[in-house]
């Protein structure tokens, strides 16, 4: 994990403009070096196997595809972690209140046929 | 006898005799001008073996101009195939480029530069017009055949045009052709504009260059390579992007067979381009049929949500499909691209839209 600081015992905080990339893109590492899964690999299956709170600064990035957030966040539904449990330990930061709506939604359905 | 020729033939008078050598002097040198001319265009053109002339027009929308664009686009893939020639590309007669036909052009004129023999020298004979010379420039052609053209960017319409390429999905790219217009244009527009470029660079990576080892020579240097280029033109920002992939209606029966099916059952026959392209964007699911898998063509539209006026082009194969205020159009050409090629045009001052 690159350049995240403890803001609480347990809890990480992640800028991703600052700590991961202005120019989050694609969905797998092949598409690209800052993708979604890339994202996933870095910072939330981390977060999520230490059992640590992540608070995630969404604003500053120039923009997030739907491929980027599906995989980072519905990935890691699909990887066995439970809905809830994802969306509790996960928290949300954004200007574009529409964007985390989006996200929840991608973790809520990430394993949906 | 001697006497009535004499009366029929006018004298002259010293004035018109004098006139008349003039104009005798003058067509004289006219023809040896012409003759010197001609003839150095025929030593000039005697150098290179093939010349390919470029249409007056570089456009992919009006039909005549297409089919002509297309033939010269074909003209120059077939150089790819040849051994010890010297190739002109003659734009002597071009005197428009529109923007769309000038990114397919330089993103055909980058493949080729990469896959023709060493043996192979392609050249451009300038344009009458110096616009489109200075157009060529800024897309970087000259140095793409290593030519170099005292060229300097005056005209206020081509020193605007930015332009990028690579491989995959790089979002910071996006800063190479739109970063200057931060500020010109609200956030959620560039937001928006990103948004559709990344999802088109991503696709480009997943869909358009499918079994490359199985293609030929031409078709499989792709190597998932796309190019984008944005102009600012009477208060419009004008952003294309394109790839030399298989295309959308080639994609979508080998990625998403079930929405083939459908659609085909649907239509009761197989779709056009046009509808294959239309279904793909309005799609809700994806190509593996997970629900999760299905935004991308349609975040392409996203960003006319964000602006009013805005209109997106898509061109893939035979097939364009355009949306302007919500309105949708479908259609199909008789001659196809290579690839797909997809533009925005947003007003730069309009009104951030209210949804």
């Amino acid at each position: 994990m690159v350049a995240t600081a403890p803001s609480q015992r347990g809890s990480l905080l992640v800028n991703v403009a600052k700590d991961f990339s202005r120019y989050p893109a694609g969905r797998f590492l092949s598409d690209g070096e800052f993708s979604g899964e890339k994202f996933r690999h870095d910072f939330l299956e981390p977060a999520m196997r230490n059992n640590n709170h992540l608070h995630i600064c969404l604003d500053g990035a120039r923009g997030y595809g739907s491929s980027f957030l599906e995989e980072a966040f519905g990935g890691l539904v699909r990887l066995g972690y439970e809905p809830n449990d994802v969306l509790a330990s996960i928290e949300l930061e954004s200007s574009d209140k529409s964007l985390i709506l989006e996200i929840k939604d991608y973790i809520v359905h990430g394993r949906d046929e | 006898m001697q006497y009535k020729i004499t009366r029929i033939m006018k004298r002259l008078s010293r004035k018109n005799k004098l006139y008349h050598i003039r104009v005798t002097l003058k067509r004289t040198k006219r023809k040896q001008r012409h003759k010197r001319r001609s003839e150095k265009l025929t030593r000039v053109n005697s150098q290179w073996d093939e010349i390919i002339n470029a249409p007056s027009v570089l456009s992919i929308t009006d039909k005549t101009k297409r089919t002509k664009f297309l033939r010269f686009i074909n003209a120059l893939q077939l150089t790819c195939n040849k051994h010890n020639k010297k190739i002109l590309l003659d734009f002597s007669n071009t005197s428009t480029m529109i923007a769309d036909a000038a990114l397919l052009f330089r993103a055909h004129i980058c493949r080729t530069v990469n896959i023709i023999q060493p043996s192979v020298t392609i050249k451009i004979r300038l344009s009458s017009e110096s616009k489109v010379n200075e157009a060529l420039k800024q897309i970087g052609v000259f140095s793409l055949l290593n030519q170099n053209p005292q060229i300097t960017l005056t005209d206020p319409d081509v020193v605007h045009w930015r332009y990028a390429q690579g491989t995959g999905a790089e979002g910071e790219k996006y800063e190479e052709i739109l970063g200057g217009y931060d500020g010109a244009i609200t956030s959620a527009l560039s937001s928006g504009l990103y948004l559709g470029l990344t999802e088109a660079m991503t696709n480009t990576r997943q869909h358009a260059y499918p079994n490359r080892e199985n293609r030929s020579n031409l078709d499989s240097c792709g190597n998932n390579e796309w190019w984008m280029f944005s102009q600012e033109k009477d208060g419009y920002l004008y952003v294309v992007f394109c790839d030399l992939g298989i295309g959308i209606p080639s994609s979508l029966p080998l990625k998403n067979p079930n929405l083939w099916q459908r659609l085909t059952e649907k239509l009761g026959k197989k779709p056009s381009d046009s509808e294959a392209i239309k279904e793909a964007i309005m799609l809700s699911k994806s190509r593996t049929g997970k629900k999760h898998r299905g935004k991308g063509l349609k975040q392409l539209t996203s960003v006319l949500e964000k602006v009013e006026g805005g209109r997106l082009v898509l061109h893939s194969n035979h097939g364009c499909y355009t949306i302007k205020c919500g309105a949708q159009n479908a259609y199909d050409y008789t001659n196809k691209i290579p690839g797909t090629l997809i533009s925005w045009s947003l007003p730069l001052q309009a009104k951030e839209a209210v949804y």
